[in-house]
Order: structure tokens, then C-alpha cells, then sequence
């Protein structure tokens, strides 16, 4: 799959220039050196170097358009890696309705630090994935202010011998609505056997401060019930202990835009609360779980593949100063409450000559080491170097 | 006495009447301006410079698709560090997404903040809607002097804000007499206070009429500071798709 995309992303490239009305690139490369101190006394730390390209690519045609988002990572002992977060093609219609397929992600619920809403997209975990879904997603407006998107998540059915692929196709439903300076957003996420998410966001813009917030309602619980396979219509076995208990998920976020002749500012503060997630006691027991603890600590210095949100009260912040032309720099943690665990990231962007960045970053993180969902983590702290180029 | 009451109820009217006409022609007078300045529908290339004491000066390309009714849509083309970030604005609401955040996900921001570090707000670059924003009057006739133009007789209009979400508390526009072309405008704060100056220059013909190409700003807040912006090219649409001004066509 991933080899087709690159020999797709190669031809479109190759003869853009002929078909194209209009292409056009951007993006950053970027020379990084990164030191990871891992968590546990008596591991050795980890000092690598690599050399990254990530490039938006456009190409606009009379009838279609295509669009693609990749990073080409080199690292110093000569491994090259391909990730192509985003190839999709977009196909206008009508003036009304656009069709878009390939891997792409689909703009879902209303806040900025937390999506409750969000259960189409792959989760975007703290280390920042930004990889689409593949799949299919159709846009209507059918009167300005008023849309419609119908997506359909491929990812986990495109596997060899599946035979019963429908039932790992993920569909989503989301209207939107502006009011003045009010938008809703209703929507939808259903997979058989996996989720069944309604849900409802909404944004307000209040003397500058926006405030979004988002409630959703799980009715299939993959926590409590994550091997079963029920049999019911639909997925859902309303007859099992707690299935039918519908499980709610709720965020608000605030967000302020301060500007001041060079220098802008902007501060987020956001809280999340998951009935799905676990309790301080489950935590502990699943950290104990020794099946848990070998799928994290064989992942590596890569990031780790913690289930997304494993609690249930998260509170995050995020504040930037961007002094433009000169210096910026952004700050922010993400906490989970119920366990004490947090993650800190850092970035510090000095502009020293037109497109030329040099970029000092820090993750850290606070709590025990296989016993919350941050300090389990794969490295305690991380300081990456980097000169960056934009193109 | 019931004379006396005819005669004030007649001057009463008269005055009422007068005076909704003298509004009706500055508000005839406002919508010619903003017709002049932009069409309903146009896609258009700018450059924006700001200068600053002290400072270098600096520079940022975008590209702009309009449609009255339906929204704007900004692109920045240049510095190559900024190229990508998209604004989508309709109505007093404003969204920014920047391809280089780990979100991938478009955000919402106030419309009045400042654009990009520049001295005009997001709604200055955004909003091309006067007479959906201030109830005008033509409060006078003046010779100003005009940089390019020299001597030039004007009208006044002063727009005052038709509600809390218009930009600014009160405009006062000067506009030529015989073209009506808005020449110098001033912003104020909902305080009272003289916020901006904004000079109109370089008319020249574009996109099917004669419009000013070259807009210069000066707040009052920031001494000796300008930001200019120089429209390089417009072109007047019938009609632009609907999909443009979607919160998901900003992402791509």
C-alpha cells in the first residue's frame, strides 16, 4: 500500500509541469540532532542525528485537484524512511459538493486541545501523528453556512483476506452550522462492533476569547468489552452488563489571540473528561498487566503507542509568543489528573537569516515509570537541535 | 394653536426627511467606495510592507478570493516561512490554519486582532464590507492634500459602528468629489480615540475600473510605523465556487 502511494506521489511530481494549471510545493527541511534520556536509572541514553524533509504538494487541474503531505526521514547510520501522512485526490461536482479520496484527514468537531467528537480521524497522540485515514469523504453545502460531511474510514479493512472488510469500515456524519459568530457541529461515528459516538460541538467567539466545547456520548465500550464479538444488530449487545450504559465524553477549551505591534501571543487552556477512560485503581492494574508492559517498553525511542487518553480528567495548556521575524516560542503540557502523570514540550525558534530557523525543543515528562501513562513514556526527556529550512 | 402644532410637525418633517436623505446619499456615497475599492467577487495577489523604526522592512505576498456574502479566503505566498498559513473569514468569524502545526487542524481567532504582525487588523485584510458595518452620514465637503493627487476636493463621510461586532467604533473617509475614490480614511478605537490613518493611492485601472493599487497605514499606536498594502493583481469573477469558503478547504 504505502509503495503504491510513494509511485503515486512520484508520477504526479514527475509530470505535474505538463498537466497540470497550476502546482506548487512547501515545506521545511531540517538538519536535527536529538538526545533521549530514558525513564528508568541505568539505561543508556540515546544520541541520533538525521536529516528530514516534510513537503505540501498541490496540483490543481481543471476538473480535480490533488494534494499530498510527506517527510522523508534520514538518520545517521543511512536508514531512510518514507511517511506519507496525507495523498488524496479532490473532485469538485458541483459548486455544492466535493468528493475526496486517498489517505487524508477530514476537519471534525469544534475544540483545539481536545476532540471528543473526533472518533474518524486516527488519534493524534502527544508526540504530534499526523497521519490521515484512508478512505473516502464526501462535502456538501447545500446553502452557505449550512454543510454536510460523510466520510468513510478504510484504514483497518484494507487488509489481505479480509473477508468481512465492511465490518472495519468506520463511517462518520457531521453537519455544521454557523450562527453569526456561533458554530455547531452534530455528528456521528459508527463501526461495527467498535464505536457508535453521537456527539455535539460548539464555538463562540466571546470578546475575543473563543471557547469551544464538545459533548459526546459513547454507546460501545472497547474498554470494558475489547475482545468480544457480539453478534447483535449493529454491534451492540444491549443485554451485556453496562453495554447500554452510554458513556460520556465532554471537553471545553478557551483560547486567546493577543496581538501587539511585533509581537503576538497566544494562550490556550483546555479540560477533557472521558467516562471510557480508567480510574487511578484500573490504571494500576493495568500498568501491572505484564502484557501492557512489554507492548510499551518494546516500542523503542519511537513514540510510544499508549492508548489515546488512558484516563479519565485531562487538563492541558499551550501558550506562544511569537515575535515576528525574530523569535518564537511555544510551551505547553498535558496532564493526565488521574494518575499525576504529565508531559511538558518546549520550542524555542530563533530566525536568523530569510527561511533559516534554528530550533532548540525539550519534552520532559513527571510520574513513575510503568505506573502512569506519561512516565511510562520512552524517554524522561528528549532535546532536539535543529536547523531549519523553509521552502 | 393648532397652526403653530401643523408648522412644527411640517419643520419636524421636513428635517426627518432631509435628513434621511442626506443619509441615503452618503450610504449611496459608501457602497459607490466600497464598489471602488473591490468588487463583489474578485480573486487578487498582494503585497503587504510594513516599516517599523528601527527595524528592517518586510515583506508578505497573499492571495486573496472574495465573494460578498460568502467570505474571504487568504493564502500567504511569501516569506517562504509563512507560505501556506490560510485565513478563511465570513461574516465576524475568523479561522487561520497553519500547515506546520502538529494539529493539521484549522483554529478560530478574533477577526479585530492584528494580521500577521502588520498594522492592520485581520479585518482590515478580511472584511471589504463597509455598509454591512457603519451608519453613515456626510458630514461635509473639504479640499485635502492629497499626496499623489495634490489639491482635491472631497466629500466626508463618517460611518459609525452598527453594532458591537464592526470593527471599528467609528470611519471617517474622505472621497474625490468627481470619482468618488476614497482618497484618506481614519479608524477609530470604540473608545473615540484616532486608532489608524490610511491613505489611498495609486489609482490606476484594474479589474475592469479605476481603483487605488497602493494603501497605506499608519497607527497612531505605533510611532513611525506603516504598513502598506500594494494590490499587484485583481480580477473581477462572476462567481466563485461555494466549497472555497468551507472550514475544510482552508486545511488543504
Amino acid at each position: 500500500m504505502r509503495i503504491l502511494f510513494v509511485i503515486m506521489l512520484l508520477i504526479l511530481t514527475a509530470v505535474s509541469p505538463l498537466l497540470s494549471q497550476e502546482y506548487s510545493v512547501f515545506g521545511e527541511a531540517a538538519l536535527e540532532t536529538e538526545l533521549g534520556l530514558p525513564p528508568q536509572a541505568g539505561s543508556t541514553a540515546d544520541l541520533s542525528a538525521a536529516l528530514m524533509l516534510k513537503a505540501n504538494h498541490r496540483l490543481i487541474f481543471d476538473n480535480a485537484e490533488a494534494y499530498a503531505y510527506h517527510e522523508i526521514h534520514a538518520d545517521a547510520a543511512g536508514a531512510v524512511e518514507h511517511f506519507i501522512y496525507e495523498a488524496y485526490l479532490l473532485l469538485p461536482l458541483a459548486d455544492w459538493l466535493e468528493l475526496q479520496a486517498g489517505r487524508q484527514r477530514v476537519q471534525w468537531g469544534t475544540g483545539i486541545l481536545f476532540l471528543p467528537s473526533d472518533a474518524l480521524n486516527p488519534p493524534q497522540t502527544e508526540s504530534g501523528e499526523k497521519y490521515g485515514f484512508d478512505g473516502a469523504a464526501a462535502y456538501i453545502e447545500p446553502v452557505p453556512d449550512f454543510s454536510l460531511t460523510a466520510a468513510v474510514n478504510a484504514g483497518s479493512a484494507l487488509k489481505d483476506n479480509n473477508t468481512r472488510f465492511w465490518e472495519d469500515l468506520r463511517y462518520g456524519m457531521e453537519a455544521s452550522l454557523l450562527l453569526g459568530t456561533v458554530e455547531m457541529r452534530a455528528s456521528a461515528v459508527y463501526q461495527w462492533e467498535e464505536i457508535l459516538r453521537p456527539a455535539f460541538g460548539t464555538s463562540v467567539d466571546l470578546s475575543g476569547f473563543i471557547i469551544n466545547a464538545e459533548a459526546a456520548v459513547e454507546f460501545y465500550n472497547t474498554n470494558l468489552y475489547p475482545f468480544e464479538s457480539t453478534g447483535a444488530p449493529f454491534g451492540i449487545d444491549f443485554s451485556m452488563p453496562e453495554a447500554g450504559k452510554p458513556h460520556f465524553l465532554g471537553s471545553v477549551d478557551i483560547s486567546k489571540n493577543i496581538a501587539s505591534g511585533d509581537l503576538t501571543l497566544f494562550a490556550a487552556a483546555g479540560y477533557r473528561y472521558s467516562d471510557l477512560g480508567y480510574s487511578a485503581g484500573e490504571e494500576d492494574l493495568l500498568f501491572e498487566s505484564a502484557s501492557y508492559a512489554g507492548s510499551v517498553s518494546g516500542i523503542g525511542s519511537a513514540a510510544a503507542r499508549l492508548p489515546q487518553y488512558l484516563g479519565k480528567h485531562y487538563l492541558s495548556l499551550f501558550l506562544s509568543a511569537d515575535l515576528y521575524l525574530s523569535f518564537s516560542s511555544a510551551h505547553s503540557v498535558l496532564v493526565n489528573i488521574t494518575d499525576g502523570s504529565a508531559v511538558f514540550n518546549h520550542e524555542l525558534r530563533l530566525v536568523t537569516i530569510p527561511s533559516i530557523d534554528l530550533v532548540l525543543a525539550g519534552r520532559w515528562t513527571l510520574g513513575g515509570y510503568m505506573e502512569t501513562e506519561f512516565g511510562s513514556l520512552p524517554e524522561r526527556i528528549r532535546i532536539t537541535a535543529a536547523m531549519v529550512m523553509h521552502f | 394653536m393648532n397652526r403653530r402644532i401643523s408648522i412644527i410637525a411640517l419643520v419636524f418633517f421636513i428635517t426627518a426627511g432631509v435628513l434621511s436623505a442626506q443619509e441615503f446619499e452618503a450610504e449611496e456615497l459608501l457602497r459607490r467606495a466600497e464598489k471602488i475599492l473591490y468588487p463583489d467577487v474578485f480573486t487578487m495577489t498582494m503585497t503587504i510592507i510594513t516599516e517599523k523604526p528601527g527595524r528592517q522592512e518586510r515583506s508578505m505576498t497573499i492571495e486573496s478570493r472574495h465573494e460578498a456574502g460568502k467570505g474571504t479566503l487568504l493564502e500567504i505566498t511569501a516569506p517562504a516561512r509563512s507560505r501556506g498559513i490560510r485565513f478563511l473569514q465570513k461574516d465576524d468569524t475568523l479561522w487561520m490554519y497553519n500547515p506546520r502545526s502538529n494539529s493539521r487542524r484549522a483554529i478560530r481567532l478574533s477577526p479585530r486582532d492584528s494580521f500577521q504582525g502588520t498594522l492592520f487588523s485581520n479585518n482590515d485584510i478580511g472584511d471589504t464590507d463597509y455598509t454591512d458595518n457603519y451608519t453613515t452620514v456626510l458630514s461635509g465637503t473639504e479640499k485635502i492634500e492629497h499626496p499623489e493627487r495634490g489639491t482635491t476636493d472631497c466629500y466626508i463621510l463618517t460611518g459609525t459602528a452598527k453594532n458591537e461586532d464592526s470593527p471599528y467604533g467609528k470611519i471617517v473617509m474622505w472621497l474625490d468629489k468627481e470619482t468618488n475614490i476614497p482618497l484618506q480614511e481614519e479608524m477609530y478605537a470604540k473608545s473615540g480615540l484616532l486608532f489608524k490613518e490610511m491613505v489611498f493611492s495609486d489609482i490606476k485601472e484594474i479589474a475592469g475600473r479605476r481603483r487605488p493599487t497602493r494603501m497605506k497605514m499608519h497607527s497612531m499606536e505605533q510611532k513611525d510605523a506603516y504598513s502598506t498594502v500594494i494590490i499587484e493583481e485583481m480580477e473581477q469573477e462572476d462567481d466563485l465556487p461555494d466549497s472555497i469558503f468551507t472550514e475544510s478547504s482552508i486545511t488543504r
